[in-house]
């Protein structure tokens, strides 16, 4: 059965690799704006969102997703 | 707080004043909605009588289906005559073919159907909410919420294939719901993946209903979702195989290389505050959906699809893209509101009926406030969305009473107006409009050679093969695919005896070599748009 802390976990990897690819971007020299973008702003709040999401999820323990 | 104080409050909250105040705001609100409804009835009307392109690409879309009703591939080698590929998989098109057979290569053909469509998704999101929540308002006010939306009105009933894409999806998601009812989840299982093969080539966009409806199978039943995925995959790659081998690699290239064209982040993040900022109320109302399944409840299928098709609206970066991405993600937060209203509701009816004094109190001072919030922000929802023709006696009357500005330079159109602001579709066309495009036509027909036009209609109209799809052609050129070689010798030696542009997206050197060998002879307005009749230079 698939619990709410293994949705939580998964969200939680999920966030962390939006995060870590909103961050390559700015590595590969990837975009227009030097430093931040607007969307890359916007990515890092969703890829964050979605962390938080997930660690909120994780105290639901066994209930089933 | 003391039982007087609560028996007065409570008094209060039983009065009269409030359920008819909330059925009057109520009657408000379905009336607002009721009559942006209207205006979505008489804009599919006006594009039904209107013969020509309307939207980019809707011509295109019918020789689609003309070349599917001869049998012939769609997907072809845009480096030889005519010059012509699609852009987008099969079944939209293959849909419109019986239309075709009996009334011949006409727009509104498609047009009717997408408009069918739509009135179909809104059925079923009605459908959705009321089945779960047996509240027919809190069906109602989203549903119709659906046909108010600016980008449903206007993507919805062109000659695209949006409207059915998202139909299918909806419906593939509608089915995997049930995919865990006694005795039928079995049958609703193989329709649900059924629709979503539909959805996906009708469109390839529809991944979102297809990732939303096996993650929610995968969360119910783990072994069944890998199973099932995995079959699903296969059937899917092996059609994928099977046009691609029929199509000698066309299919391919056409429809997943050509499309894959540069991403503007800021274009998306621009149609993202666009899209909330005209659906604030479903969309804040699904988003509350959510996170009650992820936190209080299980989480739902319609919780994964708003999520997942709010994500692949970042898609809309993608050049070529517009607001039409989002109306998965509109349909969705229809959806996910209308559910929202429901548990709310329920809540309250429980809390009304508690043992405690207090507690009931609450729940029926609760249920009054619900009664006048829920169609107060529907009404706050309708106008976000106002959206009018200024000249059409059926709302003319109502554009005075809103004091709606007769004229704005901002807009697109004078007679047209929409909350959006600058758009170039949601206009009724006129019958100026439809003079100006039969005098194109007329200059197709002038000649018994071939044509070269910008927008398919004119050269079907006129009985002529469609030359070149010009979008798709720019996508592949900007992706080294394309040979223009000779296509440009053709334009060299004046092959073409009529050619028709309005927004010239052609690689340059096609363009560079009209220009050296073609003269404007007339430009002419139709539909907001100039269109430029060119002809050999002597």
């Amino acid at each position: 059965m698939i619990t709410k802390r293994m949705v939580g976990i998964a969200l939680i990897l999920l966030g962390v690799l939006i995060v870590a690819a909103n961050l390559a971007v700015d590595l590969i020299g990837f975009g227009k704006w030097e430093g931040f973008g607007p969307s890359q702003w916007a990515m890092l709040g969703a890829g964050l969102a979605t962390i938080i999401a997930g660690a909120a999820m994780i105290p639901l323990g066994d209930r089933p997703a | 707080m003391t039982a007087i104080q609560l028996q007065r409050l409570d008094r209060i909250f039983q009065s009269p004043v409030w359920t008819w105040t909330g059925r009057v705001l109520l009657i408000l609100a379905l009336t607002a909605l009721a009559f942006l409804f209207l205006v979505y009835v008489l804009y599919a009307g006006a594009l039904i009588r209107f013969p020509f392109d309307y939207d980019q690409g809707e011509g295109f879309e019918l020789w689609d289906a003309v070349l599917s009703s001869r049998g012939e591939w769609i997907y072809r080698d845009s480096n030889t005559y005519p010059f012509y590929s699609s852009n987008y998989p099969p079944v939209f098109p293959l849909l419109l073919v019986p239309g075709v057979w009996l009334f011949g290569p006409h727009l509104w053909i498609g047009r009717a159907w997408s408009f069918i469509a739509t009135l179909i998704s809104g059925g079923a999101i009605f459908w959705i909410i009321y089945r779960e929540t047996k509240d027919w308002t809190a069906a109602l006010l989203p549903a119709s919420a659906f046909f108010a939306s600016n980008i449903v009105y206007q993507v919805g009933p062109l000659f695209r294939l949006q409207a059915t894409m998202v139909m299918f999806g909806l419906l593939g998601v509608a089915m995997m719901s049930k995919v865990e009812e006694a005795g039928k989840g079995q049958r609703y299982l193989w329709a649900s993946m059924l629709f979503l093969l539909l959805a996906g080539y009708t469109k390839q966009l529809a991944f979102d209903a297809v990732l939303a409806a096996f993650i929610f199978l995968f969360l119910r039943r783990p072994r069944q979702a890998v199973l099932y995925g995995a079959g699903f995959a296969i059937v899917v790659g092996l059609i994928f195989w099977g046009l691609n081998s029929a199509t000698d690699g066309q299919w391919f290239i056409n429809t997943m290389a050509a499309n894959a064209n540069p991403f503007i982040p800021g274009q998306a993040l621009t149609f993202y505050i666009q899209w909330f900022n005209l659906h604030q109320v479903i969309i804040l109302l699904a988003g509350l959906y959510v996170l009650y399944t992820l936190y209080v409840d299980r989480i739902s299928v319609y919780s994964l699809y708003f999520v997942l098709s709010t994500a692949v609206g970042a898609l809309s970066g993608k050049w070529g893209a517009g607001p039409a991405y989002f109306m998965t993600a509109i349909a969705a937060a229809c959806i996910g509101a209308g559910l929202m209203l429901g548990i709310l509701r329920r809540w309250l009816h429980q809390l009304a009926e508690q043992p405690s004094e207090q507690r009931r109190m609450w729940g029926r001072a609760g249920l009054a406030a619900f009664g006048i919030i829920v169609p107060l922000l529907f009404l706050y929802q309708a106008r976000l969305n106002l959206h009018l023709p200024l000249d059409h006696p059926l709302t003319r009357p109502v554009a005075r009473v809103l004091n709606l500005p007769e004229y704005d330079p901002n807009r697109f159109r004078q007679d047209y107006y929409d909350t959006v602001g600058y758009t170039q579709l949601g206009h009724l066309p006129n019958e100026e409009d439809i003079a100006a495009g039969w005098r194109i036509v007329e200059w197709a027909r002038s000649t018994p050679g071939l044509v070269w036009s910008e927008e398919a209609a004119f050269e079907i109209l006129a009985g002529k093969e469609v030359v070149t799809n010009p979008t798709q052609l720019l996508n592949l050129y900007q992706q080294g695919r394309l040979d223009t070689r000779e296509m440009i010798e053709m334009i060299n030696e004046q092959a073409f005896d009529v050619v028709i542009f309005r927004a010239q997206f052609y690689p340059l050197p096609v363009l560079d070599a009209f220009g050296q060998n073609y003269q404007i002879v007339e430009q002419i307005t139709m539909n907001g748009f100039t269109y430029t009749i060119l002809v050999p230079k002597e």
